[in-house]
């Protein structure tokens, strides 16, 4: 930096040296296990020299996985993810820090308590809510006597429904 | 959180913000209330409705002896990922923000490890950690029987704790690294002039500055301990030898998905929420006070 310390280099050297060795260890390490065969990967321990299967090994997980779609599919959700994501959340961390209206921290905690539940309780509810995602909605207007008043008033059933799992 | 400029207009802001409150209300509070609304009920697993039990649910787990283990190895699973995770990522950060030779190859490389998905990480470190099949098998040809995660409950607690914070240690790093080059130099160059040592700098100006970071990280981490590692477990172990490695979030999967306990397994997840939230209001009041911003 901007005094000599060699002693004190000498050690960060070392410690970044051994941690990028740990870091890398597990992708060497798969990637060897990939040019093997599978006699060769079981024996023990794994020779760490790479072997020559790469190619037939990924043309055989390619095929016996379909992974030209998967990956396709992967791809265009990630992308879409990360687009919602960015453009919702900038815009709400806004409307968060930039205006002040009441209810202010309340939708802060609102979206931070998002982080909180696991995924694995809600997926059953959430696959309900994706077979028609209008279903709050409509839930809302029946209980607040709306879908009542609209059947009485004009005689037209309000049935709001957007399947998202059709297709 | 108070800017210099703020807007008054209230309709423009709650408009702007419309559309993520949206979408969590239909995506998660909506059936984030159905899933409490089953925490209070005894659910059939196929359907036909259900009937009210009040705390019934509740009330059994909290007498369950298996439910506070997986309570405790939670907290411990937690604490100790968390810590390693965040201590040698800070200590990464420190020393590659020093710009020693190879420190760009050393930046990209750290954060490599977040971007495998829990499952292939998992499936990767099984691998590794094999007792007889591994690269640990020569440890038990010198020792037989010392590494075994597949019967010893804590080298399995040990192996999952492993896995995860290798994978975190890149999420922190990039945090930290980001954090300190966000120092200006100035202030590094004057104590330098004033005659301290790298480690005096490291300890006096940079570690105070970070603490936004350093606060930021901890609830993340901690969160993430209790969420993220449901990936790890279910591949790597299954729940471990005789429970071991049983932790809150994967009890909730293995409860409601194979032992069909949809009302039990939601009764669990608010706890679990609860646990959660009150960790990170512990962390805001307690800790956030400690935070020097700018």
């Amino acid at each position: 930096m901007v005094e000599r310390t060699p002693i004190f280099n000498a050690i960060c050297q070392i410690v970044l040296l051994i941690v990028l060795v740990t870091v890398l260890l597990p992708f060497v390490i798969v990637i060897v296990a990939a040019t093997h065969d599978i006699r060769t990967v079981n024996t023990v321990p794994m020779p760490l020299v790479p072997g020559s299967d790469l190619f037939i090994n990924l043309h055989e997980a390619w095929v016996r996985a379909d992974l030209g779609r998967k990956l396709f599919n992967s791809l265009l959700f990630a992308g879409a993810v990360a687009a919602g994501k960015v453009l919702l959340s900038s815009m709400a961390a806004f409307a968060i820090v930039y205006f002040r209206f009441p209810g202010r921290s309340l939708m802060f905690w609102l979206i931070f308590v998002t982080l909180m539940l696991p995924l694995e309780v809600r997926i059953v509810p959430t696959y309900a809510v994706a077979a028609n995602a209008l279903a709050p909605f409509q839930a809302i207007l029946n209980i607040t006597g709306i879908t009542w008043l609209v059947q009485t008033v004009a005689g037209l059933e309000l049935k709001l429904e957007w399947g998202l799992l059709n297709s | 959180m108070e800017k210099r400029t703020t807007f008054s207009s209230t309709t423009i802001g709650i408009l702007f913000a419309l559309p993520m409150l949206v979408l969590i209300f239909v995506f998660f509070y909506w059936p984030s209330g159905q899933a409490l609304y089953w925490a209070f009920t005894l659910e059939q697993p196929w359907g036909g409705g259900n009937t009210w039990v009040g705390l019934q649910n509740f009330r059994q787990l909290l007498s369950d002896p298996y439910y506070w283990g997986a309570i405790s190895r939670s907290m411990v699973f937690g604490l100790g990922s968390t810590g390693i995770a965040m201590g040698v990522a800070l200590l990464l950060a420190l020393f590659t923000d020093r710009e020693l030779r190879g420190h760009k190859a050393y930046r990209t490389i750290f954060i490599w490890p977040y971007a495998i998905a829990a499952p292939a990480l998992g499936l990767a470190f099984r691998f590794i950690l094999a007792p007889e099949a591994g690269f640990l098998s020569l440890i038990n040809q010198i020792w037989p029987g010392l590494w075994n995660p597949a019967l010893d409950g804590t080298d399995a607690m040990i192996a999952v704790i492993i896995a995860f914070s290798w994978k975190y240690i890149g999420y922190n790093f990039i945090f930290f690294l980001s954090a300190l080059q966000s120092i200006p130099r100035s202030l590094i160059e004057a104590a330098a002039m004033d005659g301290s040592g790298p480690m005096r700098r490291m300890w006096d100006i940079q570690l105070p500055l970070l603490t936004p970071t350093l606060f930021f990280l901890l609830v993340i981490n901690i969160t993430e301990s209790f969420q993220d590692s449901f990936g790890i477990v279910d591949i790597m172990t299954q729940g471990g030898p005789a429970r071991a490695t049983e932790l809150m979030v994967y009890k909730i999967y293995f409860d409601g998905f194979k032992g069909l306990d949809y009302s039990g397994a939601a009764a669990q997840s608010i706890i679990l929420m609860g646990l959660v939230v009150l960790l990170t209001i512990v962390q805001f009041r307690f800790i956030e006070r400690r935070v020097h911003y700018k």
